[in-house]
């Protein structure tokens, strides 16, 4: 009957599997891992999780233009609302929805593609693709609507 | 697959060039009705029917030698600024008519 001491006993394990030769071989440690400093060589890998260079300028990048892009998306949505195909044809007006459609979800799928896309390049590549993102999908129809509505409003002062 | 995509998105983007080219056949006419066709924003009006093909071969360029998903996905967000842009630019061309004399 074994008893528990003898399950434990590493010393017994390394001995036992060893090799005539292994020395030879560059095999010195003991073929049998050693569970305790295992788990603790994982434990310390798990708190000091490995950052690629460059990434927290990334996350910075992504979380500061989170806000504009969010502001676009709200934007697009107001601008659709502004904008009338005056088509009667069906096919007119259903291309008109999609379009629209697809405008509103612009500024969000550049934002995703924009992540996506730029995960293993510089930070400054994702930031130079953010910024042209946010240049290029204004949404003209509300922004031009407000500043006539301004406009109006300075007038009637 | 290779073939697939690029085909579907031109189906996509050949859908963003009607409003565009019936507004470059259609607008200086009204514009010249109503006494204004000197006015008439041609730069504005071949900028929104030059956009779509010009998008569509980014997005191809740029999706070049990635996975299908993520070319999908450039060919999205290119078709989505297509519409996008003939949007903005017809808000500027209503922005900018002058008043109408007809």
């Amino acid at each position: 009957m074994a008893r528990a001491g003898d399950v434990d006993d590493l010393d017994g394990d390394d001995e036992a599997l060893s090799w005539i030769g292994d020395e030879e071989q560059g095999r010195e440690a003991p073929r049998l891992r050693d569970p305790a400093a295992e788990t603790t060589a994982s434990e310390d890998a798990e708190d000091e999780p490995e950052e690629a260079p460059g990434s927290a300028g990334r996350r910075a990048a992504t979380v500061g233009f989170a806000l504009p892009y969010l502001v676009l998306t709200i934007g697009w949505i107001l601008a659709v609302q502004q904008l009338t195909s005056g088509a009667t044809a069906l096919f007119a007006e259903i291309l008109w929805q999609f379009g629209e459609f697809l405008a509103i979800l612009s500024a969000p799928f550049w934002f995703a593609t924009t992540l996506s896309l730029t995960r293993d390049r510089r930070p400054l590549v994702r930031v130079g693709w953010l910024a042209l993102g946010v240049g290029l999908l204004v949404p003209w129809p509300f922004v031009l609507s407000l500043l006539a509505a301004l406009q109006f409003a300075g007038s009637l002062t | 697959m290779r073939i697939v995509i690029p085909v579907v998105f031109a189906i996509v983007f050949a859908l963003a060039l009607i409003a565009p080219i019936s507004d470059l056949g259609a607008l200086p006419a009204i514009y010249d009705a109503y006494g204004i066709g000197d006015s008439t924003p041609w730069a504005l009006l071949v900028l929104n029917v030059a956009a779509p093909p010009v998008l569509f071969v980014l997005g191809l360029l740029i999706g070049r030698g990635r996975p299908p998903m993520a070319r999908v996905l450039v060919l999205i967000v290119a078709a989505a600024l297509a519409f996008a842009t003939y949007f903005s630019v017809f808000s500027w061309v209503q922005a900018i008519q002058p008043a109408l004399n007809g």
